[in-house]
């Protein structure tokens, strides 16, 4: 092979997964296994005012029931604010239904489940915070106690310019409330793991999690034990998106192990996910935007507000995305923007793919829709028109010193993705049926990745590490974990790349704080960035050592080598040249060390960002209320695509999410209680949703900084694919949906108000 | 209760509660946990086996309802370190990311093609329409399962 930089290569841990070989956390075993279960409280809001197990306790293989006393160090976890109990003291209250109370160990599963039945808990409901609305109330009641007006953390505020004499100047001015929902990961692989006490008597805890150092750290403080007897492994994850970030059953494995030293295994039911999980954060965003009649827009404005459930979880830092991702790509001189998270007795809201941008891309994409057509300017070029530029355009809102967050050094590529996306169209069909409606809308992003230039989870930087081993085979290590994005493969590739060794010599190592380096946590489509210009640093410091070393032996300068092939050559004369074990194992004899890690880090912009644009074709069937959507094209620039397929892979599903969130995703909630918490209730995407036409264009503007020129791509599929298919509705049928999902049910009812409110007469798109 | 079950191709004798379901049998009396567990109610695809031949949700299946039939996982597909030609389609397709559903969505699409050697896309789409997967988005998985309908 030329090169593995840019080739579909199959995945390193596919042929496992395909064999049914793979192993996640419900499939590890330990001799003397026991099983755990956790009792969660029925109420969103109440005093815990007793339990007694005594009647549990005594149930034959039942061997221990735990409860808040015996949670030895800190009883508290978050990532950003530690407000969340590991479980609920006798005398605290529950916030959230699923909060949990007790923990049962048992000889089998059915055993502990019966355990949980008979442990009596006395509770005091109290008042119920059930929705922004009322933690909004003045005499709310507080969800905790010291929160005033709910508010979770701080509020966040950004101003630029004057909006108000931008607006007061404006031709043009669209204002709308959007609420968008909460939205369920439904990850396949529901919460589980095993913790076992190794022979030295330290807990291992097995079980998915996107940040192993951040989990190990957090549980040393639950146990009051030091961190380096605590050992963190994340098997292979079956699906994740955000909803593995915060510690769920991790703790109550380890308290339970660690009570009966015995490996103890948990795994949740679905039902238990959705109640205990977190969520995408549901949103009220009032948005008002101003143009002039040639279509610049002159101000923004948005008030926000998100119902951050029971705890903070990830509140503090989704609401500073969120509020920053307003002005999208675009140039707006003049913003103010104000936004807060709020306490309900909700579920959790917290990380999940996208991170705030979704819900603030579509209140700003479907605004601009609504601008278009009151200035009849083509959308295209309106979006054209506004586009930030690089070298001129202002800086971004949160501006975190010194780092600017946003450098437009790079290519702002939008207006090649918008032309692309143009391009690959073609027409919009005609409607399959008289009382059918189709449509078609555009709509543009500029989502972000983390580059490694701020701390994350208290750490700061990327470390990842390569060794080559005496026979010239590779290891790499990394506590970035794997759940479907593909890391393995790329650090494979990468690997296999820098050392000109074939694929099949690297082994890549992952999410374990026995033996990988810290890499930050996987999330913020990151891990192809940081860890993979982490592991090039690394790898050229080893490449060093050996060219050297077979610079000597050949008689060449190390700057005429190269590797390939598994050996190394001299430039001028193929033939000359030797293998990489030779090599490796020469240099071993002479105590040359072959391992290198890489502390990655850069400081030329706060974040990395990119460009896509999505066009949606869809048909509404006016009887039914029926959204199909016909064609969903993305073109996105991923600077370089190290493995296209992957990218692709990335795109399809973060795009399939997407259209789960806009059209069927309803996750019902009244008085903190999820009415929805199923499958068959709350309903994902089926491949029969898949769209007649979904395509994925990638435009690689090489990104100086990347490794190879690439960026980062694992949460962008799903951003605008809500504002794009409810531009494309209202362009179908004429309604500017503001709240959704567009189930058949809300689409068909506004459809009956609008042929009411006018008389009767035709239902049909606007332009 | 002592019951025999007959598992890609091999004769299990074994005793188990009659409460469990055959998906409990397979994953924690027999030890193949290549049949996974997404919601144990039949909701999601994901403990796919093959009965006799057809699709059926493991987590719904009594075990000791189905002892002397024909019980296929996805263990008994490959045969040590070669695949059958779904799997290696699967893995060319870029069809697997976590590999969660990718056990259930193999079976379902190997009870397809046995029965339906050449079937079109929207039989495919048929043929998994009760396998959930969050992560791909189907298309690949598709595209996998009409390759591997060509060999």
């Amino acid at each position: 092979m030329e090169s593995y930089i840019g080739q579909s290569v199959n995945r390193l841990d596919a042929k496992d997964k395909v064999a049914g070989r793979a192993e996640y956390g419900a499939d590890i075993t330990f001799p003397g296994m026991i099983y755990g279960k956790t009792l969660r409280s029925p109420h969103p809001h109440a005093i815990l005012k007793k339990i007694d197990f005594s009647k549990a306790k005594k149930l034959k293989g039942v061997l221990t029931v735990l409860t808040a006393n015996d949670v030895p160090g800190l009883n508290r976890h978050g990532e950003f604010i530690p407000d969340q109990p590991v479980l609920v003291q006798v005398g605290d209250k529950v916030r959230m239904i699923g909060d949990p109370v007790a923990l049962v160990a048992a000889d089998t599963e059915e055993v502990a489940e019966k355990a949980l039945d008979l442990i009596e808990v006395d509770y005091e409901p109290l008042g119920v915070v059930g929705d922004i609305e009322s933690a909004l109330e003045p005499d709310s009641i507080r969800v905790h106690d010291e929160c005033e007006g709910n508010v979770c953390g701080f509020p966040w505020y950004f101003e630029r310019g004057d909006v108000e004499k931008a607006f007061a100047e404006a031709d043009v001015i669209v204002e709308e409330v959007f609420n968008t929902p909460r939205q369920e990961h439904a990850y396949l692989e529901p919460e589980s793991g095993v913790a076992n006490i190794n022979s030295r008597g330290e807990i291992e805890i097995y079980a998915a999690m996107q940040n192993p150092s951040y989990f190990q750290f957090s549980i040393s403080k639950i146990l009051g034990c030091s961190a380096h007897k605590i050992h963190i492994i994340s098997p292979l994850i079956g699906g994740s998106f955000g909803g593995k970030c915060d510690i769920s059953l991790h703790a109550h494995l380890a308290l339970l192990s660690l009570k009966l030293n015995r490996p103890v295994k948990m795994v949740w039911s679905r039902k238990e996910s959705f109640l205990a999980s977190p969520k995408r954060h549901p949103t009220r965003i009032h948005h008002k935007m101003s143009a002039t009649k040639d279509g610049r827009i002159t101000g923004l404005k948005v008030d926000f507000i998100m119902d951050g459930g029971a705890y903070a979880s990830h509140s503090p830092v989704v609401l500073i995305a969120m509020g920053g991702s307003f002005p999208g790509p675009y140039d707006i001189p003049n913003i103010k923007i104000a936004g807060k998270a709020l306490y309900t007795n909700n579920p959790i809201s917290g990380a999940m793919r996208g991170y705030g941008l979704p819900q603030a891309v579509t209140a700003t994409e479907c605004q601009i829709d609504a601008l278009c057509r009151k200035l009849k300017i083509d959308p295209f070029e309106f979006r054209i028109i506004n586009a930030l530029v690089a070298g001129k355009s202002k800086p971004l809102p949160y501006l975190i010193e010194p780092i600017p967050f946003i450098s437009l050094d790079s290519t702002v590529t939008l207006p090649q993705t918008l032309m692309k996306a143009k391009e690959i169209a073609g027409s919009l069909k005609k409607p399959s049926a008289e009382y059918k409606r189709t449509g078609r809308a555009i709509c543009c992003s500029m989502p972000l990745f983390d580059v490694s230039a701020m701390p994350v989870f208290g750490m700061m930087g990327t470390n990842v590490s390569v060794e080559i081993l005496p026979d010239g085979s590779a290891m790499v290590r990394s506590s970035a974990v794997e759940f479907g994005q593909g890391v393995t493969t790329v650090l494979g590739q990468i690997a296999a790349e820098e050392f000109g060794i074939s694929l099949d010599k690297v082994n890549v190592v992952l999410g374990d704080t026995r033996t990988t380096p810290k890499s930050g946590a996987t999330i913020a489509s990151r891990t192809t960035y940081c860890c993979g210009n982490a592991l090039m640093q690394a790898a050229q410091k080893i490449k060093a050592i050996l060219l050297q070393e077979a610079s000597d032996l050949l008689e060449a300068p190390a700057d005429i080598l190269f590797m390939k092939n598994n050996r190394v050559y001299v430039k001028e004369s193929p033939p000359k040249g030797i293998s990489m074990t030779e090599l490796s194992e020469r240099c071993y004899n002479k105590g040359i060390n072959l391992k290198s890690e890489s502390w990655f880090t850069t400081n030329h912009a706060g974040f990395g960002h990119t460009f896509m644009s999505k066009i949606a074709d869809v048909e509404v069937d006016i009887e039914t209320g029926k959204v199909e959507v016909l064609k969903l094209i993305t073109v996105h620039d991923i600077g370089k695509a190290i493995n296209p397929q992957l990218v692709e892979g990335q795109l399809t599903g973060g795009k399939m999410q997407g259209l789960g969130y806009v059209l069927m995703e309803d996750m019902i909630t009244k008085k903190g209680g999820i009415l929805t918490p199923s499958l068959i209730e709350y309903l994902i995407p089926t491949v029969e949703d898949l769209p007649e036409e979904l395509h994925n264009i990638l435009v690689e503007e090489p990104y100086p900084t990347g490794p190879y020129g690439a960026k980062g791509v694992g949460e962008f599929g799903l951003d605008t694919v809500a504002p794009v298919i409810l531009n494309a509705v209202y362009d179908a049928i004429g309604i500017r949906f503001t709240k959704f999902p567009l189930t058949p049910q809300r689409v068909w009812e506004e459809i009956q108000k609008k042929q009411k409110d006018s008389n009767g007469e035709g239902i049909d798109g606007s332009m | 209760m002592p019951i025999e079950l007959k598992i890609n191709g091999r004769i299990y004798q074994i005793s188990v509660s009659p409460r469990k379901t055959l998906l409990q049998v397979l994953r924690d009396d027999l030890g193949l946990t290549g049949t996974k567990e997404g919601c144990g109610i039949g909701e999601c695809g994901t403990c796919t086996v093959m009965l006799n031949g057809k699709a059926v949700n493991s987590c719904l299946i009594p075990a000791i309802r189905v002892a002397a039939w024909e019980i296929t996982t996805i263990e008994g597909l490959s045969d040590g370190e070669s695949l059958h030609s779904i799997q290696e389609s699967f893995i060319r397709h870029g069809a697997v990311q976590c590999g969660f559903c990718t056990p259930g969505m193999i079976m379902s699409a190997k009870a397809l093609l046995d029965a339906n050697p050449h079937p079109n896309r929207e039989e495919i789409k048929q043929a998994i329409s009760g396998n959930l997967c969050r992560c791909t988005g189907y298309k690949q998985i598709i595209d996998a399962i009409e390759d591997a309908s060509k060999k």
